[in-house]
């Protein structure tokens, strides 16, 4: 004859669910609040709620992952955290797949982030930057040399140049970062 | 408040070895961490990213200058076949007749310098020249340079 009483590992699983559930409740104005200063003033915008909402499914989905002996809320924000970085991924991934396809029509398009940015704002920007810090830069990140090939053909310490390339990066998120 | 700059400094530090090494920042547990003190920094993190990507793209994209410049070239190029054909068809001087004045040199420049890059352009009746180079302010600037013959009357042999 068949019990109807629940195995003990059947009613432990359940009493963790039913745990888990509470706690998410109880972090989700925490949670949110995390969300919303995370994606504030994101271009193009990121839907907190939506976060949110992804957050609590995917601890739903992976409880495993977390460990009832540590609190719920770091765990819950760092899930958060990486969806909010994939769906920014994500969205520049279309973003370049858009470019590629016009692009591949012939039409000049610029990129979302170019787009974005009129000459005035670019300007701007640059006007920051001391004549070697936009060289170094430029030649880092556009070039794609290395610290001692830049070293070499301006001439200047490696230190040096690390020096400008990690000042010409915090002046351009300056002010209205 | 001192530990709280503190902490920008370490994210910072984070943030731009992971750049100095190539990596995306956005994977360093370090840089994560922060973050997470911090989730502002997500979207500063972000706007660095955005204009080092766009950095490149406007020190490329000026499609107003670039027709100055094709425009500036075509004109040098038709000032150049106007001084060849102008000495081709010069009239030849007659016993007492003084000529009139012609081109006997000329020389167009142009210079056209925008943040983090400048190009400047040669032509003149010896070839013409290209030459790239980082620079200073913006800044487009043209000259053109003739040097003319004097009238003068030619001996009787």
């Amino acid at each position: 004859m068949r019990s109807t009483m629940n195995p003990p590992h059947e009613e432990l699983r359940s009493d963790s669910r039913r745990g888990l559930e509470e706690l998410l409740v109880l972090e989700l104005p925490a949670l949110r609040s995390f969300v919303e200063r995370l994606v504030r003033g994101m271009r193009p915008p990121v839907e907190a709620e939506d976060i949110v909402q992804e957050t609590l499914a995917r601890a739903l989905r992976y409880r495993e992952s977390f460990d009832p002996g540590q609190p719920a809320g770091p765990w819950l924000c760092k899930l958060a955290l990486r969806l909010v970085i994939d769906s920014r991924a994500s969205q520049r991934r279309d973003a370049e797949h858009r470019v590629e396809f016009a692009r591949a029509f012939g039409h000049d398009v610029a990129s979302d982030a170019a787009a974005e940015c009129s000459a005035e704002t670019l300007a701007r920007w640059t006007a920051r930057l001391s004549a070697v810090e936009r060289e170094v830069l430029l030649r880092f990140h556009q070039g794609g040399e290395s610290l001692r090939e830049i070293s070499m053909a301006m001439g200047l310490p490696e230190g040096t140049l690390k020096s400008h390339l990690h000042r010409g990066r915090k002046k351009l998120v300056w002010e209205d970062a | 408040m001192k530990a709280l700059e503190n902490d920008r400094e370490s994210f910072w530090e984070h943030a731009q070895r992971a750049l100095d090494e190539r990596r995306d920042p956005r994977d360093d547990p370090r840089v994560l961490e922060a973050i997470l003190e911090e989730p502002e920094r997500l979207r500063e993190l972000e706007i660095l990213l955005a204009r080092i990507e766009v950095l490149p793209a406007s020190a490329r994209k000026r499609p107003v200058r670039r027709a100055a410049v094709v425009l500036a070239i075509l004109g040098a190029a038709a000032a150049l076949i106007l001084v060849c054909v102008a000495r081709k068809e010069a009239p030849r001087a007659r016993a007492g007749q003084s000529l009139p004045e012609q081109v006997v040199r000329f020389e167009f420049e142009l210079t056209n310098e925008s943040p983090g890059h400048s190009t400047r352009i040669v032509i003149n009746d010896l070839g013409s020249k290209t030459v790239s180079n980082f620079s200073g302010d913006p800044l487009t600037m043209a000259i053109l340079t003739t040097e003319l013959s004097k009238p003068h009357t030619p001996r009787i042999p």
